[in-house]
């Protein structure tokens, strides 16, 4: 699949360079590469579920297991579908186009309209149609992020059901609570969990054996708290540090996280809403998950981190966590963020207006 | 329309109730004009019905062109009466083909009605109510046979419809079209007066309101006077209790009004989405807000997402009927929970929870609008689906999603800072790689730096 040309420049990014090709590669996560590796040698795949937070692994497992079950094959018999991808205009009015069939057409279907949700129709559906040609006889899907896909999780099973002797689904989602259960229910469920500390310790320090930089235990502390166990990310990181000439230290860290992390955006949101400019803060709302591609989940947890770090009263910062918090469990069963966009900019708004920070 | 006209049906015979032993008859029965002389107003309507019906195999059927609760059935059946005629009543649906209209005429008569007994009935008359309801070109029923059955029939057959119809075209070529519009409110008041006087409730409800009773039926006999009915109903069954509470009869008048409101709610039409949205920010009650939202119809969004739509239009509008930021965050907490409950809804398909979807909307609306005048004057603004426009350079997003596999969140999150980075630093081999594996040109090279300084 990563079938690098001799001169991708992009090689040189540690993360890209050292990712795991084959699961063995992979550090920690020992219980699911034994039951992927007993998967694998059974031959017999069932659809997956791994469900874990953020960068704790979930693509580069379900690619490697991919990888080591397909061996050759694999190009044409494994698709990666990200449901955080938006659609193109381009691919929405081929799905519209598609899902009318004509009038003048014979048969029973002739003026109906099918209604596959545009995702599932443009990005899932011309993979798995297609006939499995490899020996296995069947092909794996692997779709990220399904949570996102919300109401078309329905229209997902249907077609798990129609297609699913063609071809292996392994969902992956950071949000098990928003998986519908007809889903659950047919997918062996994955648990993924960070990397524990000693594991992140021994795997950067490795890399950094290989790449010549060295790497102390209290920096490490640091970077296994920003990163929360991503080794890719923590690459990253170091690489900036390096890149920039500076030591690697905890201090540094922090240093470079404001320059990097920070597109002062959440600074501003906050600054808007309790302000009363809460329209200024919707807009800056959209504008942030547009460019940054957050979810309004990972908005809230980076607001909320964010809003540790302002300069503002204990007690107050207490208030706002116990907002953003309670906003954040409302949302999740709902698709939609605007309603609670709202009540978030008018509740923070409203902690000012009681009580100055 | 029809939609409408059925849930109307339903509800007069829901009226039909007993009570105090004796069975109530609903007033639209009741007082249904008997004959063609009690039917004031339409006299021109009356002639031609009759005529028709007098020449009968001149011209073989008539169509009765109105909106509903105008009187089409009531002529039809008021001029049978005077005519000595028996009425077939038919639906569409059983206007299926030929036969089974002959076999429906056939069998009524041979079980002949009292009044053939009597010797006074000199034929009949067909009548297919709501022909709106019929299939334009299918081979079963619809308009052919309905034609057929028209041009072989031996009795006059009388339609009634409506709205005009395109695929009804080769039916009102062979009748006699006979249109009639909707009543003014001021017979419509004089009927309800005539209908209070007779039941002998006169003076129970004012002039005034009887007015509104007339003008909310848009032209509407039959809701007007179930209108009425269950007014005066209610207002009855309020003073007995109020009696039984010792309280007094003047309280009647405040809760007419009430009443009054929450009547209305059966009987407007449904709502297109900027009407219904702009009814809903204008009531003051969470009943007036609850019924707009309820009334509104959006025949080109899937039922999955009428909700969704509707709350959107609502936040977006929300901001144009207060300033008061303490109300709004009220209102938008209520917002938030109803989305939870939408989103549960959907979850577990349990749609009875969706009330309280309803009523949470309404409750946010009227927490903003309880104790102001009401009313939405500005206009309504559709939801503005936001576009921003994404300054990460396309090309190279695509090409490492491409090759890597990696989401655009992912690039952009984790990967975007580190190319910069080398961009920046770099001795430019790295730049000098970058382009000529994206194979850029000028412009794109450009876009590439500028991007990588901001």
């Amino acid at each position: 699949m990563v079938s690098f040309s001799n001169n991708n420049p992009l090689e040189r990014i540690y993360s890209l360079k050292h990712e795991p090709r084959v699961l063995e590669e992979i550090a920690g996560h020992e219980e699911s590469k034994e039951r992927l590796e007993r998967l694998i040698s059974s031959r017999s795949v069932t659809h997956l579920l791994l469900a874990g937070p953020p960068g704790s692994g979930k693509l580069t497992l379900a690619k490697c297991f991919a990888r080591d079950l397909l061996g050759t094959e694999m190009k044409a018999a494994l698709g990666i579908v990200h449901v955080s991808n938006p659609l193109t205009s381009e691919e929405r009015k081929a799905a519209k186009r598609d899902s009318y069939v004509s009038k003048t057409r014979i048969g029973s279907k002739a003026g109906l309209k099918f209604t596959w949700p545009k995702f599932i129709q443009m990005r899932v559906k011309p993979f798995v149609e297609l006939k499995a040609m490899n020996a296995l006889g069947y092909k794996i899907l692997i779709v990220t992020d399904f949570h996102l896909l919300g109401n078309d999780q329905q229209g997902f099973r249907r077609l798990m059901e129609m297609y699913g002797r063609n071809c292996r689904f392994i969902l992956l989602t950071s949000q098990i609570s928003s998986i519908i259960d007809p889903i659950i229910s047919r997918c062996q469920i994955l648990l993924i969990s960070p990397v524990s500390k000693a594991r992140f310790y021994k795997e950067v320090k490795s890399i950094g054996n290989k790449e010549d930089f060295k790497v102390n235990y209290t920096f490490i502390n640091s970077l296994y708290h920003v990163t929360r166990g991503n080794i890719g990310l923590a690459l990253n990181y170091i690489q900036m540090m390096i890149l920039r000439g500076w030591e690697l230290t905890g201090d540094k860290l922090f240093q470079l996280l404001k320059k990097v992390v920070d597109t002062s955006g959440f600074t501003r949101f906050l600054e808007l809403a309790m302000n009363g400019k809460y329209l200024d803060a919707r807009n800056l709302y959209f504008s942030i998950k547009k460019e940054a591609g957050y979810t309004f989940t990972t908005f809230l947890e980076t607001l909320h981190e964010k809003a540790l770090h302002a300069p503002i009263s204990q007690s107050f910062k207490a208030h706002i966590v116990d907002t953003i918090a309670m906003i954040n469990a409302k949302s999740l069963p709902s698709s939609s963020d605007e309603p609670h966009l709202f009540q978030l900019v008018y509740a923070l708004g409203q902690l000012v207006a009681d009580g100055s920070p | 329309m029809s939609k409408s006209n059925k849930s109307r049906k339903r509800r007069n015979s829901n009226t039909t109730r007993k009570s105090g032993g004796k069975i109530d008859i609903p007033w639209v029965e009741k007082y249904r004009p008997k004959t063609l002389k009690d039917i004031i107003g339409v006299d021109a309507k009356k002639k031609q019905l009759v005529k028709f019906l007098e020449e009968f195999p001149n011209q073989r059927a008539a169509v009765l062109l109105g909106p509903p609760g105008v009187g089409k059935t009531t002529l039809v059946l008021a001029a049978a009466r005077d005519m000595k005629k028996d009425v077939i009543e038919m639906n569409a649906s059983d206007a299926r083909s030929a036969e089974s209209i002959k076999k429906k005429i056939s069998e009524s008569t041979k079980t002949r009605s009292i009044t053939d007994f009597i010797g006074s009935t000199k034929g009949k008359i067909i009548l297919i109510d709501e022909v709106d309801g019929i299939h334009g070109n299918q081979d079963r029923g619809g308009v052919p046979t309905l034609l057929e059955i028209i041009k072989d029939s031996e009795y006059p057959i009388v339609m009634t419809c409506n709205e005009w119809l395109s695929k009804l075209q080769r039916i009102y070529k062979v009748s006699e079209m006979i249109k009639f519009r909707s009543v003014h409110p001021a017979s419509i008041r004089n009927v309800l007066k005539d209908v209070l006087e007779k039941e002998g409730h006169e003076g129970i409800i004012s002039d005034e309101i009887l007015e509104k009773i007339a003008e909310s039926a848009n032209g509407d006999f039959r809701s007007a006077i179930n209108d009425l009915q269950s007014l005066v109903e209610a207002l009855l069954h309020k003073e007995r209790i109020l009696e039984k509470d010792g309280g007094a009869g003047a309280r009647i008048d405040s809760t007419t009004k009430e009443l009054l409101e929450d009547l209305n709610s059966t009987r407007d039409e449904f709502l297109s989405i900027f009407d219904g949205i702009r009814q809903a920010l204008g009531s003051t009650t969470i009943a007036g807000a609850r019924r707009a939202i309820g009334n509104i119809e959006m025949p080109n969004v899937s039922s999955n997402f009428q909700w969704d739509t509707i709350l959107q239009y609502i936040l977006e509008n929300i901001h144009k009927i207060s300033r008061d930021d303490d109300k709004i965050a009220l209102a938008m907490d209520l917002f938030s929970s109803a989305d939870q409950m939408l989103g549960f809804v959907k979850e577990t398909q349990e749609w009875s929870l969706l009330a309280y979807f309803i009523n949470f909307v309404a409750a946010g609306i009227a927490s903003i609008t309880n104790g102001s005048k009401g009313g939405f004057n500005s206009s309504v603004d559709q939801p503005k689906f936001r576009f921003f426009r994404d300054s990460s350079p396309t090309e190279l997003l695509d090409a490492i999603s491409r090759t890597f596999q990696v989401s655009h969140r992912d690039i952009k999150e984790e990967l975007f800072p580190v190319i910069k980075h080398m961009l920046i630093q770099d001795d430019g081999v790295f730049k000098k790689e970058l382009q000529e594996w994206l194979d850029l040109d000028a412009a794109g090279k450009r876009k590439i730096s500028k991007w990588a300084m901001k």
